[in-house]
């Protein structure tokens, strides 16, 4: 039997970052294979008497489709390929496994298999008829839609058949009759939509609906309306049109390989949520984005990780998942190597999105895309030197990273407004360094030995042992607000001085608008009184290191940026007496 | 991981080589937890 060996060819591409059609081949047919796998898996898991309840048997369900892949091996194909029967493969064997928890009896988490076996059918016109079991009234059948029956057990079952080219489902006295397109009564159609522009198109499917759209475990449906269908409609058009246009490589791979666009709700105070799991290769979640341009930055985002998640199961990139204690810098909390790979791919794409969109004739918003394209591609480069260096990379990991770093190569001559380079660095800094806060702790014998050396007016001793990284379960979401005013500096500077008013704004403070407008020595004082008034406050800390290091070379500023963790706890070792900012330059010697 | 490229499901079935063994286990290794990529495209101040 042979093993998958992705082509050097596609190694290399995926690396610099294009994921065309000739790549998305070659990892799809990786995941069809693991699909293959993954059916045999639950073939043998339901010789487990747990699994058997009143459906027909996976055994007898993998003969059927035996029959069926053999009159439309296609067809099949569609189906098992299909995302979402992705996620409930892994789902269900994850539970089975002890690695999830459900309530649903495990015979109607195996039985779902009978779905799959009826919608090929139905591809088809291949007559079949089955038994499939009902969630709360409904099942879902991939790739076609959802039957809900009223009056039924928790868990519970219906007949289901193909008749004529049609598929029928029944539950006691009711019958769904499942029209060829849209919805009808005890039905809901899985939705699709076709956009297009100049020669390239994409169709997807708009899953509200499938139990296995999520990250994990099974969701509700959450229908949306007809016009909040027609705005997806609208939203996705532009999106597309920007892609193809612009960024046309892009257009190429998410017109191979993007096929499921499963709708999230919004949350209060971010702008676009999105998501995506290598269970279900080809599916994105997203929230409802404001305007085309963050649709189609946050496609090209997830589309990334689909690409990444599907060669990271045809080749270890990493030795094993690591612990979460490396700085990723768009997390606010430390990530394990997996994680942090993920993030540089897609971050790596997401450079590459600003690097030309900030080019595209009549941009609004130019300083703003340079502010993007500078911030990204600071993030990238920052993350991948991480990896390298301590990312728990396998040799292939290391090659494919170098790779990455290769294709930004020329990235460097490219010109950008300065304010905007300017800002991003300050964000960059802020971040790395509010993060090193709150998540690094200084060695307490060394805290101790520096405090003693302060007391006694000595030299702080050189030798230092190292910090240890203990995520904070606290500290998962506090950086937006400086962010949001480089931002808000860039897109409406007349509205600067009241971000402090804005959602995301809440924990800026004088200081920060100080600093942000270039004022570093007002920002720096308005910090150092912040930290008399409560030497608590991290941002205080890094505000004041960012000040004194944008006020000129400053040693003290490279201390609280490089180590605001052992300096902070310095100062509660001295009992809050000694300045910040004298402490700071005493520590850097 | 193994090829079924060409294999049918009747070829799978009966398949208890260790070559098809070992690519379970692995499959089965990567499904055991969850993995999420969870993104937030465009964070504050953009669409002010």
């Amino acid at each position: 039997m042979d093993i998958i060996r992705l082509s050097d060819d596609a190694f290399r591409r995926l690396a610099a970052g294009d994921n065309r059609p000739a790549v998305i081949g070659e990892l799809a047919d990786g995941q069809r294979s693991r699909r293959m796998v993954l059916l045999r898996a639950l073939l043998d898991a339901a010789g487990d008497p747990a699994t058997a309840g009143p459906l027909p048997s996976v055994a007898e369900t993998w003969v059927a489709l035996e029959k069926i892949q053999a009159a439309a091996p296609a067809a099949l194909d569609a189906v098992l390929l299909h995302p979402q029967v992705g996620s409930w493969l892994a789902y269900t064997l994850r539970r089975h496994r002890g690695g999830a928890s459900g309530r649903a009896p495990r015979h109607i988490d195996f039985g779902q298999l009978n779905t799959v076996a009826l919608a090929a059918a139905a591809l088809t016109g291949v007559p079949h008829r089955t038994v499939v079991p009902l969630r709360g009234g409904r099942v879902l059948v991939p790739r076609f839609g959802m039957a809900t029956f009223e009056g039924c057990q928790a868990w519970d079952t219906a007949e289901a058949w193909t008749e004529d080219g049609r598929l029928r489902l029944r539950h006691g006295t009711a019958t769904v009759d499942v029209p060829a397109e849209g919805d009808a009564p005890g039905w809901m159609a899985l939705r699709s939509l076709t956009v297009g522009e100049d020669d390239l198109s994409l169709t997807v499917f708009v899953d509200d609906i499938d139990p296995w759209r999520d990250l994990a475990d099974p969701v509700d449906p959450v229908r949306l309306t007809e016009d909040e269908f027609g705005t997806w409609a609208k939203l996705l058009q532009d999106a597309w049109t920007i892609l193809v246009r612009h960024h046309r490589p892009v257009a190429e791979g998410l017109a191979a390989g993007f096929t499921s666009l499963a709708p999230l709700p919004a949350v209060t105070g971010w702008d676009t949520r999105s998501a995506s799991t290598g269970d279900a290769f080809g599916a994105i979640m997203c929230s409802l984005p404001p305007d085309p341009v963050t649709l189609a930055v946050s496609l090209a985002h997830e589309f990334r990780h689909i690409a990444l998640g599907g060669l990271m199961h045809l080749v270890a990139l990493t030795e094993g998942p690591g612990e979460p204690c490396l700085y990723a810098p768009w997390r606010d909390d430390p990530r394990p190597a997996g994680g942090l790979l993920q993030g540089i791919y897609a971050f790596h794409g997401i450079a590459g999105f600003w690097r030309d969109q900030r080019r595209v004739p009549g941009n609004p918003h130019p300083r703003l895309d340079d502010f993007e394209y500078a911030y990204s591609r600071a993030q990238t480069r920052e993350a991948i030197a991480i990896a390298l260096a301590d990312g728990n990379l396998t040799e292939r990991g290391r090659h494919f990273v170098r790779l990455m770093a290769a294709a930004m190569d020329d990235w460097d001559a490219d010109s950008l407004d300065p304010e905007a380079a300017e800002l991003a660095r300050l964000v960059a800094d802020g971040h790395r360094a509010g993060w090193r806060i709150r998540h690094r702790h200084p060695d307490p014998g060394t805290v101790k030995a520096l405090a003693a050396a302060w007391r006694e007016q000595r030299t702080p001793p050189a030798e230092r042992a190292p910090a240890t990284v203990r995520p904070d379960p606290e500290m998962r979401h506090w950086s937006g607000a400086r962010l949001g005013l480089a931002r808000r500096r860039l897109l409406a500077p007349e509205q600067y001085a009241q971000a402090g008013r804005a959602s995301w704004g809440v924990a800026l403070s004088d200081a920060d608008l100080d600093l942000f407008a270039g004022d570093a020595a007002a920002a720096a004082a308005r910090f150092a009184a912040g930290l008399a008034a409560d030497p608590r406050s991290e941002d205080a800390w890094t505000g004041l290191g960012l000040a004194l290091q944008h006020a000129g070379a400053s040693p003290a500023g490279d201390m609280l940026l490089g180590h605001p963790d052992l300096v902070m706890a310095l100062h509660r070792e001295l009992g809050g007496a000694a300045d910040p900012a004298a402490l700071a330059g005493w520590l850097a010697g | 991981m193994v090829s079924l490229t060409g294999r049918t499901l009747g070829d799978l079935r009966s398949d208890d080589s260790p070559a098809l063994i070992e690519t379970m286990q692995l499959v089965l290794g990567q499904v055991q937890k969850p993995r999420a990529n969870l993104g937030g495209s465009g964070p504050p101040g953009r669409a002010d």
